[in-house]
């Protein structure tokens, strides 16, 4: 997947606004939903919210095509859509309706993404974005809007709660076979 | 910790991009570009106001609840749809009393009072007169920007109470916020916060500078696809009610306040206002 690469600042001068997002979608499109699923836990959703920030992108397609780095800026955009899209999600699993749509996973995978749909928001994304998507903390510290200590300390907890949820799951699983 | 150690990596993220469909691109930009007409429309209609108020030489005050409440003069026993239209055009309201039904941009179910002269677009945006002296719309505010002026356009989001979203307006960053005034509205509590662009700013260093236009994004409501914008010169008067624990906003706009004629208007629009239990 990875051989899709952003046309640089001076390339894309000589491109029109339009063009600009364009190219940046056919370059980052599948990269930024492998990094947002394991942040929304759902492939259809992680699809859904880039391609919002896409649309986003669009309309404000000056200012996109000015970036030093349109991708980040996506990343973040992308990142906020789906911490209101989650509370929105809440609502309606609520009322029964939540999906889940999985890639193709091994099993003990798919368990990981299942235990990272239970952290609190803030950790599942820094785990999901420094593990998962392999950004490096200060990446994850623009994309998420906080200091690069706070994500530090976001790991380190996060990683705790997770490997109680991923040997949680485990039990579940085990005792659905079971059972 | 071992186990954690070998499930976190790129993997995952890499089986998902394998596996995401990439949508019709033309989807995308539609989408975008008819957001960005829908913004335009927004900001043009505000600075149009400004304009023509700036060149009758006037100050921007909304005041309204500093005047008596009025009733309602054109009080109808008959409840009118509200014209809805494509949004790409005011459809005219014709005075008198319509329901508005709980949407996305309201909460609630209300009815209000038009007299002559109203405009409606998308059904929920509300305009007197030729330049849109007045405006009123009803609003669902989730989030708010975490900086009305700089780069880059991101959100926050908002506590469900009254008090969260007063908050929230009282500190963003890049607006000026009046004093809250403890008020009602509609039979409901409210805090009515005044917001305007701070004297002094230049609006050309903010972000909307380059798209052209001069102004402040407070907040964006995904679900309705609607800005609220300040636009210099301009006060927005955000009433954030308290529906029996469900928070609705209004926001009224008032771009000529020299005109005792336009405050009442305004005023008894606004008094018209009744949330339906």
């Amino acid at each position: 997947m990875g051989t899709h690469l952003v046309p640089t600042l001076v390339a894309r001068e000589a491109m029109s606004d339009t063009d600009v997002v364009r190219v940046v979608f056919e370059a980052s499109y599948r990269r930024l939903v492998g990094q947002l699923y394991g942040v929304c836990g759902d492939l259809v959703e992680a699809e859904e919210v880039v391609a919002e920030a896409f649309a986003r992108a669009v309309q404000h397609q000056r200012t996109f095509a000015r970036l030093d780095n349109p991708e980040a800026w996506l990343r973040t955009v992308a990142v906020n859509v789906s911490r209101s899209r989650f509370r929105g999600r809440q609502r309606a699993a609520a009322r029964g309706r939540a999906e889940v749509h999985p890639p193709t996973l091994g099993d003990d995978r798919l368990l990981l993404v299942a235990a990272l749909r239970r952290l609190p928001a803030a950790q599942r994304e820094a785990i999901a974005l420094h593990y998962l998507a392999d950004l490096p903390v200060h990446e994850v510290a623009e994309a998420t809007g906080v200091p690069v200590g706070t994500v530090k300390a976001r790991l380190s907890r996060g990683r705790v709660a997770l490997a109680a949820l991923v040997a949680d799951e485990h039990d579940s699983t085990e005792g659905t076979h079971h059972g | 910790m071992a186990d954690l150690d070998r499930l976190l990596g790129a993997d995952i993220s890499h089986a998902a991009a394998e596996a995401a469909e990439a949508p019709d691109y033309a989807t995308i930009e539609q989408r975008g570009r008819q957001r960005r007409r829908t913004h335009v429309l927004v900001t043009t209609a505000a600075a149009a106001a400004v304009t023509a108020l700036v060149a009758a030489g006037g100050s921007l005050v909304l005041g309204a609840d500093s005047l008596p409440p009025t009733s309602p003069g054109l009080a109808s026993p008959t409840l009118r749809s509200m014209p809805t239209g494509d949004g790409s055009s005011k459809e005219v309201i014709e005075p008198g009393t319509y329901r508005v039904p709980r949407s996305a941009w309201s909460s609630v179910d209300f009815t209000v009072t038009f007299p002559e002269g109203w405009t409606a677009q998308y059904g929920h945006i509300y305009h007197r007169g030729p330049g849109e002296e007045l405006a009123l719309e009803a609003a669902v505010v989730e989030e708010v920007f975490t900086d009305a002026c700089r780069e880059p356009a991101t959100v926050e989001p908002v506590g469900p109470r009254v008090g969260d979203l007063v908050a929230a307006l009282r500190t963003q960053p890049g607006t000026a916020a009046g004093r809250p005034v403890r008020t009602t509205l509609g039979g409901h509590p409210a805090v009515r916060v005044d917001l305007s662009v701070p004297e002094g700013l230049d609006l050309q260093s903010c972000r909307l500078a380059d798209d052209g236009h001069r102004g402040l994004q407070v907040w964006y409501s995904e679900a309705a696809d609607n800005y609220l914008v300040l636009t210099p010169g301009a006060v927005a008067s955000v009433y954030v009610l308290d529906v029996d624990g469900t928070r609705q906003v209004f926001v009224a706009r008032n771009d000529a306040p020299d005109s005792r004629e336009a405050r009442v208007e305004l005023r008894s629009v606004l008094d018209s206002i009744q949330i339906e239990d």
